[in-house]
């Protein structure tokens, strides 16, 4: 369950996971910086900017993937359910399990399509039918009547698309509340970057999503919610609509009108 | 870099609409100068014809703006001019058409036997074209200036032509007489064209409006010209 807070109002919003004052280091070099910010319940949240924004950086501080990074250092906190994500006793494992990530270049394992989506939940100790679980997360990835006549063909004879989705499938197999999506179709042809848009869209009944995107027209089509980052501070957050027609921050305006970055 | 090239595109956009503007005002001035005028037929004739530039202006206009929407998908504050070039483009144009009506409506005027109809020009549509030629002017002003506040005033305007109309209809009902029905109705159908210029100033002030600020004031009843454009 989500923390709900009040809004002004009578309006209630969800929030799914927040950020307080979160700032990221490697090295000596600040990547992020005071970030604070707050991620609705199932909706979706773009983050775009410039490279070297810090918008993967701050993706990853999600599912303290930042841990596998040896110079990084992270302070702040991630809030999720009301728990600091890097509080000493938190299990980064446990985490990624509930706050699930899909990567720019589709990483299928070298199985078959069925056995990428069931490792998952075999590592997790998963004791159900695992059959129906792989179907569900096929069908809830839109892949499931492309390859249901073929779950033992390898994963790698999927074409880029269908191996991202398999992908997203493969992150859905265990049930996260949150799922984070770094560059998800920046690898992909704009059919299958359709797709995968389509895919997210109809998630978001179910999932929260954040996506980070360099690709201002996907985030305006897609996300609800856009951060905007410049040398890792969150220089604007607001609605989609509002940030691409209407930004109340000039650094935004200039950026999205690509007048620097 | 692209926008250096969009920022180019767009302005000489801008300009080929300055330049049509100027194109409208002078057709909206000559068509109401034939009102009351005889002999007026190759002047209407001249009128016609420039409509018709005017009409292929508009669609290399609009087919410039397109380009620039699909080669280059602004966003925010280009996004928003751009939107509006489209809007104006489009109200412009249908304000030629509005001149070339008024032209026709002097043209019958004029084709009327004078003998058997008395037909009289009220002063309210002197001022009728007086206010909507204005409101015009000021609303395209506003468009170059980028001003909010000039915007909103034309729009506050709106109003006199509205009453200037009524107060038109209410007289030429009272001079109408069993022989001249038809001339008092095309000076009542040539106010209906200035009003409705008038109306199309009053959206282009309202696109200028969201053009600058980012807000939509359509529809949203009489505006507070002092309140409204300040109001970040």
């Amino acid at each position: 369950m989500s923390t709900e807070i009040e809004e002004a109002g009578a309006v209630r919003t969800r929030v799914a996971l927040k950020t307080r004052s979160l700032s990221v280091h490697y090295g000596d070099s600040p990547a992020v910086r005071d970030i604070t910010l707050e991620v609705p319940t199932n909706r979706i949240v773009a983050f775009i900017g410039p490279s070297g924004c810090g918008k993967s950086t701050l993706l990853r501080c999600f599912n303290r993937m930042n841990d596998l990074i040896p110079a990084a250092r992270v302070d702040g906190e991630v809030l999720f359910h009301g728990r600091d994500l890097y509080a000493p006793d938190v299990d980064p494992v446990e985490v990624r399990r509930k706050v699930g990530m899909v990567f720019q270049k589709p990483n299928p394992f070298p199985k078959s399509i069925f056995e990428n989506v069931a490792f998952g939940l075999r590592i997790n100790g998963f004791k159900d039918d695992i059959g129906e679980r792989v179907e569900q997360s096929l069908r809830a990835a839109a892949l499931w009547e492309e390859v249901k006549n073929r779950l033992d063909a390898g994963a790698l004879s999927l074409s880029g698309g269908q191996q991202q989705r398999l992908c997203i499938a493969r992150a859905l197999a265990v049930e996260p509340e949150i799922l984070l999506m770094d560059e998800p179709a920046s690898a992909l042809d704009p059919t299958a970057t359709s797709r995968i848009e389509d895919l997210i869209r109809d998630l978001k009944r179910d999932y929260t999503i954040v996506i980070v995107t360099h690709n201002m027209q996907q985030a305006a089509r897609v996300s609800d919610e856009t951060a905007f980052l410049y040398l890792g501070e969150l220089i604007e957050f607001n609605e989609t609509e509002r940030l691409f027609t209407n930004p109340d921050n000039e650094r935004t305006e200039a950026y999205i009108t690509g007048r620097f970055g | 870099m692209s926008h250096k090239r969009f920022d180019r595109r767009l302005e000489d956009i801008r300009q080929a609409l300055h330049t049509m503007s100027h194109d409208i005002e002078e057709l909206l001035e000559q068509a109401f100068s034939l009102v009351g005028k005889t002999d007026i037929g190759a002047a209407v004739d001249e009128i016609r014809e420039a409509d018709r530039a005017i009409d292929a202006k508009e669609v290399a206009i609009e087919e410039g703006a397109i380009e620039l929407l699909a080669l280059h998908q602004p966003m925010a504050g280009d996004l928003r001019v751009l939107v509006t070039v489209l809007k104006i483009n489009n109200d412009l144009e249908r304000v030629g058409d509005h001149a070339v009506n008024i032209a026709k409506g002097a043209q019958r005027l004029d084709d009327l036997d004078t003998l058997d109809e008395h037909v009289p020009i009220p002063p309210e549509l002197a001022e009728m074209a007086r206010l909507s030629r204005q409101m015009l002017s000021d609303a395209l002003d506003a468009f170059v200036h980028e001003n909010a506040e000039e915007a909103a005033e034309v729009r506050a305007r709106d109003d006199l032509v509205d009453a200037l109309q009524d107060s038109l209809f209410r007289v030429m009902l009272t001079h109408m007489t069993g022989h001249n029905i038809s001339g008092c109705l095309q000076v009542i159908l040539i106010g209906q064209n200035l009003e409705r210029v008038a109306d199309l100033a009053t959206n282009i002030g309202e696109d200028v409006i969201y053009m600058v600020q980012g807000k939509t004031v359509r529809h949203q009843g009489a505006p507070d010209a002092a309140e409204e454009p300040g109001d970040e």
